[in-house]
């Protein structure tokens, strides 16, 4: 049967071969749509600590000078912080909320802030780590707010399980805590920045890794503490007022369309503190969503999608007509198989194998132009960081070649079945004399 | 001789119901993808309310600082730099100076009598903006230049703010809160779609009004906050204003020879300004240009495969009839002429039904379609519908295109059936 499908593909193979050149080019274009998918689903895989379920940014605004709801008097730093620590005390108190957490700006999550810096355990030179600086208010609970975990169990931890008091303490994820201590055993221990060795950060504690954003691998990141005090906060002093990111968890029972109505509805007032007002409350997911469409990934993969939509589309339409046609070719044929006794399914297998058959020649041919591309670098690794060793799946470019390829594979093999079908069906329920007599 | 081609073409496609709503769906669907990319590309580049002058418009957006012991910085203009190089060219007809981004700005509207508040897009512009986009007064005027110079909370808005304020557009001399300050409204334009992303706003004021218009970055004092438009009077004369611009640039860079500012090879025509991302380089436009025609002929080669197999199937059963048409002394591009017209009045479908969906998907997607292939797309604001007027869709350049990519189509998927057809021996031919 094997031969007979081959000296069939051969004997027609003017059009078998416009049917293997769109399927080589669809296949690789495919593929390297397959690829870029895998990779951003690997990598959406990863577990990150940091769950912004039911979490909000509190944007707070200020009155301007000039207005009539402005007072020079609660532009004082002292007024400023007083007002500051009632203004998270009402948040705190307010029923529907789990737990308040303050954060510069450039740390806060799911946004394209980043900054950070590349540090070298205080003992050992070669153990070298660059982290992200996320700078947190350790009297409100920030870890909680984003429902951090920690350890073998995945333990909840609060901001407040780590020893803030001592001089320039710091928390570590775990990757860090991993790369800059190799031992395991990081807790106590001392590290630096590598541009300047006197300053000595000691590790307080180590959690879970975060990924900066969820379609990139795990982020090593660093928690220092914060110190508010009145005469930083000034307008024109190191941390302006403005530079602070208040963040809030709701509690899961709260829908979030109701806890964003009732919060703005209720807290609009009681938010007005001195120079303060309520401006807005966005949810991180809204965050996360508008960061991703603004870095591009949100098309990106909108766009990979609908592209794979149109080859596979294209596939499907080529396929059929040009079986449909090959069908009524060989209507004569079909009728002969059927009277010597095949049945409809022998002689639907028979074109579904035909099919077959040439996505396999295809599939070949499409490889070896896929791996040019491979070995021509041209094939992008989202969220890869050639300065991290940490090696990940889509790093072991064989494995992920020959997995992406299986996929393609098997969806273009679906496609086919898809397209023979209908064809293949309505030639098989021919009668046999009436096929025959066709002749 | 077309004509009954074609009456011909019409009865085969009738007869062979299936196979032709294959071949008609494959040239729809190719047409329809190329399509959304095209009618998102014209309202990327054609000229469009307000931004009517695209086409004399230049536009430098950032500029770079290189020091001499290594490093750099690069940021947006100064007003030092605009004032100094590009608002004295004597070839411009206007030079506008705008900040389009106040860094961490959300502005917000208080409705009076009303705890709520309207978020918005405000512009801070000034006076020669309204003359380089062609924005259309519906009631009023643009803020006066003694107004723009001494700072005066006044303010242009879109129509759409005005009724929802007020209820009717005829504001002018009404005041409004932006912000808890208030605002004299000193005229109301046409709203201003989304997709014309770097005039869109539903307030326009003074940029006078930013706290540090003036600061600067930097060490020579050219970087800043600022975009500068400069508009040709024509567009045969835009070379000639960039020259000058360029010409006035080196000038002024030569007096900073340590921190040798540079502006990377602006100002560009708009359609070059959508490609630039990155301030510190220049964008490779002939790549950008190969990479777009790339994208263009995969998105038409794919199907033009399938269709041209499918086509060469087709003709296979007709080779008879070619066969006894050559015999009687028809020549080769004769039956060529056949088979492309043929073929074409299939494509002309497909392009109809194609064209029709691709406006379906644009609307379908507006939201986000406009970002298509930027780098570093602008998010939507909340709330904001991103209007597409059917003016931006149905217009003669598109209807041109889509005809042009029907024809290239057709030539791509027609032309070796048409040729096989043609060459055989007219032995084999009548053979079959």
């Amino acid at each position: 049967m094997f031969r007979a499908i081959i000296k069939q593909l051969w004997n027609r193979k003017r059009s078998n071969i416009s049917v293997a050149i769109e399927l080589v080019c669809v296949f690789c274009l495919v593929w390297y749509i397959v690829d870029y998918l895998f990779v951003f689903a690997y990598n959406c895989n990863i577990p990150n600590t940091r769950d912004i379920r039911h979490t909000w940014k509190v944007n707070l605004g200020i009155f301007p000078e000039g207005t009539p709801q402005y007072s020079a008097e609660e532009d004082e730093p002292e007024a400023l912080l007083a007002n500051f620590n009632r203004l998270l005390q009402i948040l705190n108190n307010y029923p529907g909320v789990e737990a308040v957490g303050v954060c510069d700006l450039g740390s806060t999550p799911e946004t394209g802030y980043i900054n950070g810096e590349r540090f070298r355990s205080a003992t050992d030179t070669a153990c070298l780590a660059w982290g992200q600086n996320i700078a947190l208010l350790p009297t409100e609970d920030f870890f909680r707010v984003f429902g951090y975990t920690s350890g073998e169990g995945q333990v909840a931890v609060s901001t407040s399980d780590f020893d803030w008091s001592g001089a320039n303490p710091a928390v570590l994820s775990r990757s860090m805590a991993q790369a800059l201590f190799p031992d395991g055993n990081a807790m106590g221990r001392e590290f630096c920045p590598v541009r300047n060795a006197s300053m000595i950060y000691r590790v307080v504690g180590v959690i879970d890794d975060i990924k900066r954003f969820e379609f990139q691998r795990v982020q090593m990141a660093y928690y220092l503490p914060l110190r508010l005090t009145a005469d930083v906060l000034s307008r024109d002093g190191e941390w302006s007022i403005r530079n602070l990111v208040i963040m809030v968890r709701s509690k899961a029972s709260i829908p979030d369309n109701v806890f964003r109505e009732a919060f703005r509805k209720e807290m609009t007032d009681a938010l007005q503190i001195g120079n303060f007002y309520l401006k807005s409350i966005v949810s991180f997911s809204k965050i996360k969503d508008d960061t991703t469409a603004e870095f591009g990934i949100a098309n990106a993969i909108r766009v990979r999608i609908y592209l794979m939509a149109f080859f596979l589309l294209n596939i499907l339409l080529c396929v059929m007509g040009t079986f449909w046609y090959r069908i009524n070719l060989r209507r004569s044929e079909i009728g002969l198989r059927k009277a010597l006794g095949s049945t409809s399914r022998n002689i639907r297998n028979l074109f579904f194998l035909e099919g077959l058959i040439l996505l396999a020649a295809a599939a070949i041919m499409a490889m070896v132009v896929e791996l040019q591309f491979v070995k021509a670098d041209l094939i992008e690794t989202l969220g890869q960081d050639r300065s991290d060793s940490t090696v990940c799946l889509p790093d072991q470019t064989a494995l992920r070649f020959l997995i992406t390829n299986a996929i393609t594979a098997a969806i273009l093999a679906t496609i086919i079945l898809a397209a023979i079908w209908l064809p293949a069906k309505r030639a098989a329920s021919v009668p046999p004399v009436e096929a025959l007599r066709d002749e | 001789m077309n004509k009954q081609y074609l009456k011909q073409a019409w009865n085969l496609l009738r007869q062979e119901k299936f196979f032709s709503s294959i071949y008609i769906l494959g040239t729809g669907l190719s047409i329809t993808v190329v399509m959304v990319l095209s009618i998102v590309l014209y309202v990327r580049l054609a000229n469009i309310y307000p931004e009517t002058n695209r086409d004399r418009i230049l536009v430098v957006q950032n500029a770079v600082e290189n020091y001499e012991e290594g490093g750099f910085s690069s940021s947006r203009l100064s007003i030092q730099l605009i004032e100094t190089v590009f608002q004295p060219l004597e070839s411009a007809e206007a030079v506008t100076a705008t900040i389009s981004y106040h860094e961490g700005e959300e502005n917000y509207v208080q409705p009076e009598g009303s705890s709520d508040q309207w978020p918005v897009t405000v512009q801070y512009v000034d006076t020669a903006y309204w003359r380089v986009f062609s924005f259309r007064f519906l009631h009023g005027q643009p803020f006066s230049g003694a107004d723009f110079r001494s700072g005066i909370r006044v303010a242009v808005i879109a129509e759409s703010l005005a009724k929802r304020l007020f209820g009717t557009i005829e504001v002018r001399g009404q005041y409004m809160s932006l912000n808890f300050e208030t605002y004299r409204i000193s005229g109301v334009v046409k709203d201003v779609s989304f997709v014309t992303e770097r005039t869109y706003a539903q307030i326009w004021v003074p940029y006078t009004l930013v706290p540090d218009y003036k600061g600067t970055f930097g060490r020579s004092g050219s970087l800043g906050k600022m975009t500068a438009f400069i508009l040709a009077p024509s567009t045969n004369e835009v070379g000639r204003v960039k020259e000058e611009a360029l010409d006035r640039f080196h000038r002024y860079a030569s007096q900073y020879e340590e921190e040798s500012p540079s502006i990377v090879g602006q100002p560009d025509r708009h359609w070059q300004s959508t490609l630039r991302t990155f301030s510190t380089s220049e964008p490779d436009f002939t790549k950008a240009l190969l990479q777009y025609g790339f994208i263009f002929l995969i998105l038409l080669l794919v199907p033009a495969i399938s269709l041209s197999g499918m086509a060469d199937s087709r003709m296979e059963r007709r080779l008879a009839e070619m066969g006894v048409r050559r015999a009687f002394g028809a020549p080769r591009s004769s039956l060529m002429g056949q088979v492309f017209s043929e073929n074409f009045l299939f494509t002309l479908l497909g392009g109809g039904v194609g064209l029709l969906f691709s406006y379906l998907l644009v609307l379908l997607s507006r939201s986000w379609i406009m970002g298509l292939g930027k780098e570093f797309a602008g998010n939507v604001p909340d709330g904001v519908e991103v209007v597409l007027t059917p003016a931006m869709l149905l217009n003669m350049p598109v209807f041109g295109i889509a005809l042009l990519v029907c024809f290239l189509l057709n030539l791509l998927s027609a032309m070796i059936p048409a040729w096989k057809v043609s060459h055989q021996e007219i032995v084999y031919s009548l053979n079959t």
